[in-house]
């Protein structure tokens, strides 16, 4: 009995110290940041992650002299770094075409770091319900909600058969553009709403905050691109892995696609 | 009478004595004395231990000495007298209160003036019944017999003894009244006679001496055989195959004196009533696993059973109740650093997967004031026992253990009224019967915003105000937490039970605060809501339906609800005058509703089975709500179902009880699921085997369905939530254990050691996060739930120092927890409630009418996730982004907790030594530890601002308990 005590408590003794090993806290991988537009050249952004550790332990890769390659169709171009961790496939014969897949991969960290995308295709059918909206201008303050009636919101149209991505960006292209309401100071000159799967967007009058020519871009996206909205805010509910599809780094390698409208808000 | 006593008291005696034979010479006093004389005494069955027998006083014919008497007395051949001890006094003076004169004080002496069971036959033909009843004989013994006496009924006359062949008469005389008692009232009478009757089915009740209150899953054993039982819960028991009806039985109950009883053929065996009495003077004993030396096999079959008495918390230390729940976290296997929970983690479960059963009906949640106290009402409870794992096939439906808890019926006797009153709560009871056959207990606490509910409140909430930084708004805080409890039993005929027992208890934790400008036209209102609590009922119906079937049907009903509310509301009065209200938050309600009935029977039908089958049904209406902003519903489940299962199980003694086998098997059908899994079965097994009266090995395996659970919601920045919903087979997957479990246990009669290994290996579990954003734009968040399984081992180590003035345990429980949720890592990670080492030590020292106790505990720090690095993005329309990259699931420790608390009592006694109240002072956590409860992290300007969220520090509390009886 004795015998069978003394061999559990050495187990126990001996197990007890035995230390797991633990994953550590921060891993110090690379930020791509890249989005593949059709008719464009190969551009990629290289950064670091911030650690919120002050015992973080980067390596010592030199970000602007990373050998960094971008292969599609079997062929493989070798990126230039441009300064700032930039870079960019110069090789004229590397044009960025809808429906090709293209990959990206390099060693950062004594790691293989690589991440693959498609180019979307050109969003087609997109429509606007108007192409000009009319609108007051507003100069004093507290009267800017509830007065008035406003003008039917403008409808975009396209064809998504297959529930793609597709993100609405608005923006303002005029040199010196006029105030909606006076009373705001600088707001931004574009706007658009998180990434939807629909065939149709709705923009509401008071989204607006300039008179003049505006762009409307229409993106097809990959989810990948989707899931960066909605998920960095503050609140924990929203504190997102995104899924970027990079393999031992994160950030974004998409390819994107888009089509342009324009729409002319006029004074009143 | 008086002068006879304190005459007799006065006189001095000596002792000395020498064998000559069976018999013993005594000298009674000194020479000169006037109560000096020489006697015998002399015990047929050889046994002169004191105390214990009742005495036959006899005196011989005029002029004997003690030795004639003896020489002619034929009594003592009689085999009823076997027991008795016969004292032979010489015939000595010439007058009768001459020959009487010293017999009173001898008899007192005898029976440490008890004067119980003392008995007196004269065979001096010239003493008359006048002679006796002017002596005070009649006051001291129970019956004075003489030789040639009239046919009085007082004094009935005795016929030469010698040749008597039919004894009955002279036995009914001379016999002992049967007082079936136990504990130091009065000690049990033996009756050592030759037995009657053999191999026969003895039935009974244990309650309690005082209050009458029955006595559940006591044990009832005899002495020096592994044959025994455990009372059922309404304190019924049937013992099968009893070797003699002169056996004596040995009862035990936590926090009851530990007492032997011997039958005698007196007694009537469908109905014997043993009154068990508190341990006036003990302090806590708190009894785990097995049982003490004479009693190895009984209950020992229930591998990881650990009971603790209600009436003794009082005992130990507290924050500012005596809680049951906290005390079980004491124990080896159920993790103590969880300040915050009151529910139990045991061997690497979690709250949710501990079954609560209180009076029959389950209770979802334990928890009042953010888990710093548990639901439960110690005075309002009878019998808590805590089964660990592999626990037996009559539970279900959780995958870690059982707490079974027993609440009071009432006192039988005389009603009673008492309470607490503390730092934290105020506590009041009432206990009667009402007529004969009913008997009523109500219990009623509630908090005030005392020192310690303020300081906890402040501890969550002032943080909470910290980090959103908004402490300068004024404060309207409003929160309590209150709970009831009555029971109401109807006791119609002596076989038949029935109790209404209805809880309810609310928690309300207010931390609103409201905000106006000056001018009037913008107003903020933040919420900070949280109320919840439970509501439930059971009838139940208890009937000993003959000394072999005893069976239990229940109806119940039981609530939780939470609601919780955190949220920002703004309104201002816009240009037209229009008040237009915009709110932001979060929003929580989780409602679960539990109708069930169950019937449960026991089969008491051959010596070495006992039979144990049942059915139950049960219908859920889980309900949770989970929204942002009040427009974004994140999360809405509104599930029904309803399960029904059967089991049946038997316990095989075999080996003269050595070995104990209990196979049992459960089976049920869950509506839910029928599509794709109707049925499931649960095989369960656990043996048994004493090896000798004190070493016991015991092992269990079994398989455990899970179908209500409480599934984790991740939140990195804020600490993880939870909620109950109902599996659906798809999302949220039935749960399943399987457990292994053994263990060794050696108990000694004041110290018992026990080392238990568990493994335990968990599937269909399930966690919901947003972390993990599959379909951004989507509005189904049922993608969230994620499915994973895990495992759980570790060993268990306990010493206990069971008795004495120093009492207590030391406990080290090392364990491993791993989860496997491939959303996560491909990898097993610790789970969040693994703990490698903890280590706990408990230490009551009893002094006078004081006990003092510590208890500290160190335990190694939970994993956490948290926010490890940040990078910016770019997006399409041109702004800059921030991103958030976290930990590898749980890959960090909270600081490892440990934490001292002492406690001072000093017992209210009456003048029996029977405890009315008590005062006790406690300090929680001595020297003001600052453990880390979560972390909670900011995301300012790409730096991460950490706060600790901190469990109390130093906290004193002084309790005081009274009540009338």
């Amino acid at each position: 009995m004795k015998k069978i005590i003394f061999y559990l408590l050495w187990v126990v003794f001996v197990t007890a110290c035995k230390k797991e090993a633990a994953d550590p806290e921060f891993i110090d991988k690379p930020v791509i940041e890249s989005y593949l537009r059709s008719g464009d050249t190969a551009r990629l952004n290289v950064s670091r992650l911030v650690s919120y550790s002050a015992n973080a332990q980067y390596s010592s890769d030199n970000l602007d002299a990373l050998q960094i390659f971008i292969s599609t169709n079997n062929t493989s171009y070798q990126m230039q770094p441009k300064g700032n961790g930039n870079y960019i496939a110069s090789n004229p014969l590397l044009k960025i075409s809808a429906g090709s897949i293209y990959n990206v991969s390099f060693t950062y960290n004594g790691k293989g770091v690589s991440a693959t995308t498609v180019v979307p295709p050109k969003p087609t059918g997109y429509a606007e319900s108007v192409s000009s909206i009319s609108l007051p201008q507003i100069t004093t303050s507290g009267g800017g909600f509830g007065g008035g009636t406003q003008p039917t919101p403008i409808t975009l149209t396209w064809t998504n058969n297959d529930g793609s991505y597709y993100l609405v960006v608005v923006e303002n292209i005029e040199i010196n553009p006029v105030l909606i309401n006076t009373t705001e100071t600088g707001p931004s000159r574009s706007f658009r709403n998180s990434p939807i799967q629909t065939n149709t967007f709705q923009i509401r009058s008071r989204q607006f905050h300039y008179f003049g020519w505006h762009r409307i871009i229409l993106y097809h996206l990959n989810p990948d691109y989707a899931n960066l909205y909605g998920n960095s805010s503050n609140n924990s509910n929203n504190l997102t892995n995104t899924e970027t599809g990079i393999i031992n780094g994160t950030g974004i390698f998409t390819g994107i696609n888009a089509d342009t409208l324009l729409l002319n808000v006029i004074k009143q | 009478m008086n002068m006879y006593r304190t005459r007799f008291i006065l006189i001095f005696f000596i002792f000395y004595g020498f064998s000559i034979r069976a018999q013993k010479q005594y000298s009674f006093n000194s020479p000169n004395n006037p109560c000096y004389f020489q006697f015998l005494c002399f015990a047929p069955d050889n046994d002169y231990r004191e105390g214990s027998k009742p005495f036959i006083f006899v005196i011989g014919k005029q002029g004997e000495t003690a030795a004639d008497a003896m020489q002619n007395d034929t009594l003592k051949n009689i085999p009823q007298f076997f027991s008795y001890m016969f004292v032979y006094i010489p015939n000595r003076g010439e007058t009768s209160p001459e020959k009487l004169y010293c017999l009173p004080a001898l008899a007192g002496l005898l029976t440490y003036n008890t004067y119980a069971n003392v008995f007196c036959y004269i065979k001096d033909e010239s003493m008359t019944v006048a002679d006796i009843n002017a002596s005070p004989m009649g006051k001291y013994f129970k019956r004075v017999k003489l030789l040639k006496a009239p046919a009085d009924p007082m004094v009935p006359t005795v016929t030469d003894t010698s040749n008597i062949t039919n004894n009955t008469d002279l036995v009914r005389d001379f016999k002992a009244d049967a007082i079936i008692v136990a504990g130091q009232r009065a000690k049990p009478l033996p009756y050592l006679g030759p037995p009657l009757n053999f191999k026969f089915t003895l039935s009974g009740k244990l309650v309690d001496a005082y209050t009458y209150e029955a006595l559940p899953f006591a044990t009832v054993a005899i002495k020096g055989k592994p044959i025994g039982t455990v009372t059922n819960a309404d304190g019924m028991f049937t013992l099968l195959q009893v070797p003699t009806d002169t056996t004596t039985l040995v009862i035990s109950y936590l926090g009851y004196k530990r007492t032997e009883f011997q039958l005698t053929p007196l007694l009537n065996k469908s109905s014997v009533l043993i009154e068990m009495e508190q341990q006036l003077n003990m302090i806590t004993e708190i009894k785990v696993t097995a049982e003490r030396e004479d009693l190895m096999a009984i209950g020992g079959e229930n591998l990881g059973l650990v009971k603790m008495s209600p009436a003794k918390l009082n005992q130990l230390p507290n924050i500012g109740e005596k809680d049951i729940m906290r005390s079980f976290q004491l124990m080896p296997g159920v993790s103590a650093s969880n300040e915050s929970s009151s529910g139990l983690y045991v061997r690497g479960g979690t709250p949710d997967q501990n079954l609560v059963l209180y009076d029959g009906f389950t209770v979802y949640q334990v928890d009042h004031l953010y888990g710093f106290f548990s639901a439960f009402n110690s005075n309002a409870l009878k019998d808590v026992q805590l089964f660990k794992g592999g626990f037996e096939s009559k539970f279900g439906g959780r995958l870690s253990s059982v707490t079974e808890i027993t609440g009071k019926d009432g006192n039988q006797k005389n009603m009673n009224i008492g309470g607490d009153i503390s730092l934290l709560s105020g506590n009041a009871f009432v206990e009667a019967p009402i007529g004969k056959k009913f008997t009523f207990l109500g219990a009623f606490r509630r908090s005030y915003q005392g020192l310690i509910y303020n300081e906890i409140f402040r501890q969550y909430n002032t943080q909470q105000a910290q980090q959103t930084g908004r402490n300068n708004f004024a404060s309207t805080v409003s929160s309590y937490f209150y709970d009831l409890n009555s029971k109401l039993t109807f006791r119609p005929t002596k076989k038949d039970i029935l109790s209404l027992s209805v809880y309810n208890g609310t928690d309300k934790l207010d931390n609103g605060r409201n905000f106006t400008s000056s001018s009037g036209s913008f107003s903020a209102q933040i919420v900070d809501l949280t109320k919840y609590g439970n509501l439930g009922g059971s009838l139940k119906w208890s009937r000993k339906w003959n000394d072999k079937i005893y069976g239990n049907t229940l109806l119940s009903y039981s609530n939780f609800y939470s609601n919780r509310e955190r949220s920002n509301s703004f309104s201002a009065i816009n240009g037209v005058g229009a008040v237009t209200t915009r709110k932001f938050g979060t929003f929580e309600n989780n409602d679960l509703k539990d109708f069930s009935f169950k019937s449960d029977y026991i089969f008491d039908l051959f010596s070495n089975h006992q039979i144990g089958a049942g059915v139950s049904a049960t219908y859920f209406d889980i309900l949770y709500n989970y929204s942002q902003n009040d427009t974004s519903t994140i999360l809405n489940r509104h599930n029904f179902g309803v399960l029904t299962s059967a089991y049946l199980q038997d316990k095989i003694k075999i080996a003269d009880g050595k070995i104990i086998f209990v196979p049992g098997i459960r089976a049920s059908y869950f509506s839910v699921t029928s599509a794709s899994q109707p049925y499931y079965y649960e095989p369960r097994f656990s043996a048994t085997y004493n090896i000798t009266h004190r070493l016991s090995l015991k092992a269990a395996t079994g398989k455990y369905y899970q179908f209500a659970n409480q599934v984790v919601r991740e939140d990195i920045l804020n600490g993880n939530k939870n909620f109950w919903v109902l599996s659906d087979g798809q999302n949220v997957p039935v749960g399943q254990a399987i457990h292994y479990v053994a263990g060794i246990s050696y108990d000694m009669h004041d110290y018992l050691f026990s080392v238990e290994g568990w493994y335990k290996d968990l599937s269909g579990l399930t966690q919901h996060t947003l972390r993990f954003n599959t379909s951004p734009t989507h509005e189904n968040y049922s993608e969230n739930f994620y499915k994973g399984t895990g495992y759980s081992q570790g060993l268990e180590f306990l010493a206990q120092k069971k008795f004495g003035d120093f009492s207590g345990w030391v406990s080290y429980t090392m364990s491993k927890t791993r989860s496997l949720f491939n959303v996560y890592s491909p990898n097993y990670y610790a789970s969040d409630q693994d703990v490698p080492n903890e280590f706990k030590i408990i230490g009551i020292y009893k002094w006078k009418k004081f006990s003092f106790s510590a208890t500290w505990i160190y335990a190694s720090g939970r994993p956490y996730t948290a926010p490890s690095g940040a990078y910016s993005l770019t997006l399409l329309d041109g702004t800059t982004q921030s991103y958030y990259t976290v930990s590898s699931k749980n890959s960090l420790r909270l600081p490892d907790y440990n934490r001292l608390d002492i406690a001072a009592t000093y017992q209210f006694k009456n003048d029996q030594g029977r405890e009315y109240g008590s005062i006790g002072f406690s300090i929680f956590n001595l020297y003001n530890r600052r453990n880390v409860w979560y972390k909670e992290f900011q995301i300012v300007d790409k730096q991460i601002v950490e706060t600790n969220i901190q469990y109390l520090g130093i906290t004193p509390n002084i309790t005081l308990s009274l009540k009338l009886r």
